[in-house]
């Protein structure tokens, strides 16, 4: 199977340089990547999945552009609900515009009353200046997507307890949970992949060793450990630094699973007859476990690396009570479902809960996507 | 004192409890004419009240022992003469008060109710009257004391609580070489002598000091300070673990899991919620401990009745659970699960919109606190340039300045509190409203001229500041979840980044937060300032502007001046003095020293701005459940009428006692 693949490889190459437009042929010569495309895109499921990740990173790249405000910045406008966009001003067809929310406290109750100023018609507006940030870290600017006058203020999913706004907060927050939760299972998967396949491509001595270090990591106490680190990290890294190296950390420790079931596989892997022909054919060992075995299994990997990544956005703040994990002001998915974790959330605040849905979508996507290549990343099973 | 930093400040007292009109006084304060505490007289008329009543009722629960011949009648388990309490509502018997606890014997809202002292104070914390004992007397100049316990007062076993209890405390206990190696704490000193306790009789005992010791009234009246001082120790029960009266108690200790008889003792120590078997002179005591509930019982032989001679309490139960998960018990609380409650603020449109289904009321209570939360920084911090930056008063006024308070109020505390500096209460005698307002308005420019001035430059984003070893101002802030709500803390963050100083938040468990700290390896940290009435502003070493104590904002320097000048660093010459005029504070002999120096060593702590107030004096409302009475509308929470007698738990009741049990 895998020496036809190689052929198709060459085969491929022979009609890139060709450039002979031929279905039939194209199919038959297309290349492992090619094919599993075509596969995936027939997983409905998981092409949905593709786009919500792909709008999901286009937010957290355009974060500071699309959302109207500093999500730290708080307002007058505490637990606001989502502010309602109308088109209709006095029974007339109007630009969307919000109305001007006035709040009153009484003394009495401490409640907050919102009343809704129907006298003037703000419109939303494009390209807006408003607050300052540095685009990716260097660009200097203060144009935001959309917004409205300052004097009123547009909250498309309410604000929380200092009147920030929660949509602003929650691309901020689909920006870490995203990232750099997600670096940490990423180093897992490779180191995992890699000396797991050399172990099981190997044997012998250097698979000996291996399995010495790995036995060894993997008995190093989780909890006792993390406490160490919490004493140990420098108490002056903010929050971000301390929880990325904390994954790193946790990355380099949780390796020693998977690259087990990497080893037992390629342990049985090796001994098929297209990866003897490889070896006599004088190809190097990296290239045999890169390009024969790994991808033979490929399947398995996604499977597990995608179980891995609802783990670590919900897992984020487990951590925090050694304040290791993240917590204010980071802004994460985690920390804002800290924030909605209460009765006052369920019952008066429900668009605090909006991050639990983002984190829902995320996981189904991530899952759906993981689903279609798994399906995908074995081409030639039909 | 060591030790009192877990302990959370709350109190409760009514006004209409009490007829503290023509009551026979004594006082630590002198804002007007003090009388000493001298006759026993308890209601003021000089009438001998109890005589007056023609005997006393008690509730069925312990009728019923008596009948069964389980408990004498209740005329003998009262003392001669009990303390008669002028409750709002003459109240029934019966039923259980719920409330909830994060741990198993942890603090729950009303475990004030659980202790009685000596003394108790008035509700504005400066009258200082007899509660267990009948009376105190001092010699004039305030060096010996003498205390005549109610004759025939028992403990919550039925054993008479007498002088010789006391006595067990400092000679056995506090003169034990196993148990205290370095001896009686150091307040017990007046220069290099240490008090003299005397029994007179059974009843009377008697501590004199080398010199005036006047605080020694204000720890009898405070309930955290008599029980860890010279109070509630019953000898009788305290014998079985000690190895000069139970040549078995190491073995003893052995069998509860400790090698030897003195870590056991210690545990037994405990006042503040004793083992359950411990006897106690409180309301209740604790009968059943479990790591899902706590049960507390009432005591058949509490010495307090009410103004027609029922016993008190009314309730007979108090039942905690014990429920980890702070936002579970705030669930529960906003959905009527217990009886009282305190609130959330920023969330309190939830319980008013519980009032009819949770069938609870919501009372406007003043929470005791003279800052939800203060700061400080470590004043003996290791790194040479940070220990200079933060040294410089310069520095603090600029973070004081740079807190946008009115901020702070208006988003968490609807524009309720006060926004002012930590301070004493304003109350005391010798307060001095400047210390309020000292540096406490928001003054942006002014903080940064002030940083300016101090050479700390910005970097070239005009971002954040830098030290003058090149290296950004950055400070971590070490915090732990407590009463006030998380953002507060975000937005002084958030000032002071305006400010230029780069802040790190650090969210950690308290025991964690106290090792570091202790250890002076942080930068700043923050807590709540209580609200000092004139006896707790009294009260020696306890309070939270100590260097070592809550905020931790000078170890070393208290280290040094605590084993004089053997350990820690030598303090600068200010510090000195301020630890100095503290210890002659303690030992003040009149009423003009004692104002002098009490003007003295806040006027101090409040002009080094060590504590960084935030905003104060805020709303706290509470849930009570319809049906429980006497619960008092409004109620001002402090330090020194902290817990126990405050919370007047014993007059509550339920007007239908059946359903609550």
């Amino acid at each position: 199977m895998k020496i036809k693949l190689a052929t198709f490889r060459l085969d491929f190459l022979r009609k890139r340089k060709n450039s002979e437009p031929d279905r039939f042929n194209a199919l038959h010569s297309a290349s492992q990547w090619t094919l599993i495309w075509a596969k995936f895109k027939d997983h409905k499921l998981a092409l949905i999945g593709l786009y919500i990740l792909a709008a999901f990173y286009l937010c957290i790249l355009f974060a500071p552009i699309i959302t109207p405000y500093d999500p730290w910045e708080d307002s007058k406008y505490i637990y606001s609900p989502p502010t309602p966009i109308h088109i209709f001003h006095e029974g007339k067809l109007h630009r969307p515009f919000v109305y001007n929310q006035e709040i009153n406290t009484t003394p009495e109750t401490f409640e907050r009353i919102f009343k809704t100023d129907y006298s003037t018609p703000y419109p939303v507006r494009f390209f807006v200046k408003g607050a300052e940030y540095h685009w990716l870290g260097f660009i200097k600017s203060n144009i935001h997507l959309f917004g409205v006058d300052p004097k009123t203020s547009i909250n498309l999913m309410g604000t929380d307890v200092l009147g920030r706004d929660c949509f602003s907060r929650n691309i901020y927050g689909l920006q870490i949970s995203l990232t750099v939760g997600l670096f940490g299972v990423f180093i897992t998967f490779i180191l995992g992949s890699i000396i797991g396949g050399i172990a099981g491509y190997y044997g012998g001595v250097i698979d000996n060793i291996v399995q010495r270090v790995v036995e060894f990591i993997s008995c190093i106490p989780t909890i006792p450990m993390w406490m160490a680190l919490g004493a140990v990290i420098p108490q002056d890294w903010g929050n971000l630094k301390v929880y990325f190296a904390i994954t790193v950390i946790l990355a380099l420790r949780s390796w020693t699973g998977l690259s087990r079931q990497v080893r037992s596989k390629l342990l049985q892997l090796r001994e098929e007859e297209y990866i003897v022909a490889a070896k006599v054919s004088g190809t190097s060992g990296w290239k045999i476990i890169t390009t024969h075995l790994l991808p033979g299994f490929l399947s398995y990997l996604i499977v597990s690396l995608t179980l891995e990544i609802p783990k670590m956005i919900l897992g984020e703040t487990t951590l925090s009570f050694l304040g290791l994990g993240l917590r204010p002001p980071t802004v994460s998915l985690g920390v804002l479902l800290q924030d909605a974790q209460n009765l006052a959330a369920i019952s008066a605040y429900p668009w605090l809960l909006v991050s639990a849905v983002l984190v829902v979508i995320a996981v189904l996507a991530f899952n759906f996507v993981g689903d279609g290549i798994r399906d995908a990343a074995d081409p030639y099973k039909n | 004192m060591a030790g009192t930093n877990g302990f959370s400040r709350r109190s409760f007292i009514t006004n209409s409890f009490f007829t503290a009109a023509g009551l026979v006084i004594a006082s630590c304060g002198s804002k007007t004419s003090r009388v000493s505490p001298a006759a026993g007289n308890l209601n003021g008329s000089g009438v001998d009240q109890s005589s007056a009543l023609s005997g006393y009722q008690e509730s069925p629960l312990l009728a019923e022992k008596v009948a069964l011949g389980q408990l004498p009648p209740i005329g003998e388990r009262l003392p001669k003469i009990p303390f008669i309490r002028q409750v709002h509502s003459v109240g029934r018997y019966g039923g259980t008060i719920y409330d909830d606890a994060e741990s198993q014997g942890g603090r729950f809202f009303l475990d004030g109710a659980i202790i009685s002292a000596p003394q108790e104070t008035d509700n504005e914390g400066i009258i200082i009257r007899p509660h267990i004992c009948e009376k105190v007397e001092h010699s004039n100049d305030f060096s010996s004391f003498t205390f005549y316990i109610r004759e025939g007062l028992k403990w919550s076993d039925g054993v008479e609580l007498t002088a010789d209890d006391i006595m067990w405390w400092w000679e056995h206990e506090q003169n034990n070489k196993e148990l205290y190696p370095e001896g009686p704490r150091n307040t017990w000193k007046t220069g290099e002598k240490y008090a003299v306790f005397e029994k007179v009789s059974k009843w009377v005992f008697r501590i004199s000091f080398a010199g005036p010791f006047r605080p020694l009234l204000n720890m009898s009246a405070h309930e955290y300070m008599a029980f860890s001082s010279f109070f509630g120790q019953p000898a009788h029960y305290m014998k079985q673990f000690h190895i000069d009266f139970n040549p078995m108690a190491n073995e003893v200790a052995k069998s509860y899991g400790y090698q030897y008889w003195f870590q056991l003792y210690k545990e037994r120590e405990e006042y503040m919620r004793p083992h359950e078997g411990k006897p106690h002179v409180s309301p209740w005591v604790r009968v059943t401990s479990a790591t899902t509930h706590d049960v507390y019982e009432r005591n058949p032989y509490y010495a307090e009745v009410d103004q027609e001679g029922n016993q008190l309490p009314y309730v007979d139960r108090i039942y905690i659970s014990v429920v980890e998960d702070r936002k579970l018990r705030d669930a529960r609380i906003a959905t009527g699960g217990l009886s009282m409650g305190k609130t959330v603020l920023p969330e309190i449109s939830i319980y008013q919109q519980n009032l009819k289904l949770a069938d609870f009321t919501i009372k406007q209570w003043k929470m005791g606190n003279s800052s939800e939360c203060m700061f400080a920084f470590n004043l003996n911090h290791k790194d040479p340039v940070l220990n200079k930056i933060y040294n410089d008063i310069r520095f603090r006024r600029a973070m004081s300045l740079a807190i946008n308070r009115k901020r702070i109020n208006e988003s968490l505390y609807f524009g309720m509190a006060k926004e002012c500096q930590a301070t004493i209460d304003l109350e005391v005698s010798y307060f001095d409203p400047d210390w309020q307002t000292y540096y406490a308005d928001f003054d942006l420019k002014q903080a940064n001229a002030l940083l300016d001035e101090m050479g700390l430059k910005w970097d070239n984003k005009k971002e954040f500041r830098l030290m003058p070893d090149g290296k950004r101002l950055q400070t971590v802030l070490i915090y732990i979840i407590q009463d006030y709500p998380l953002q507060l803390i975000e937005l002084v963050r958030q000032d002071w980044s305006k400010a230029g100083m780069d802040t790190i938040l650090r969210q950690s468990d308290d025991q964690f937060r106290q090792q570091r700290c202790k250890s002076g390896d942080h930068d700043c940290t923050c807590w709540n300032a209580d609200l000092i009435e004139e006896i707790a502003a009294y009260l020696p070493w306890v309070s939270k502007w100590n260097p070592n104590n809550a905020l931790f904002y000078a170890m070393d320097w208290w280290y040094w001046y605590y084993s004089e000048g053997k350990e820690g660093i030598e303090p600068p010459q200010i510090w000195k003095d301020q630890f100095n005029t503290m210890a002659r504070w303690y030992h003040a002999k009149d009423d003009g020293e004692y104002q002098r120096y009490g003007r003295e060593v806040w006027d101090f702590f409040s002009k080094q701005l060590v504590c960084i107030g935030t905003v104060g004096y805020a709303p706290m409302p509470v849930v009570v459940k319809n049906g429980l009475k006497n619960v008092p509308d409004k109620i001002k929470i402090g330090y020194g009428t902290v817990t126990a007698k405050s919370f007047m738990v014993q007059t509550y009741y339920w007007d239908q006692p059946s359903q609550h049990i």
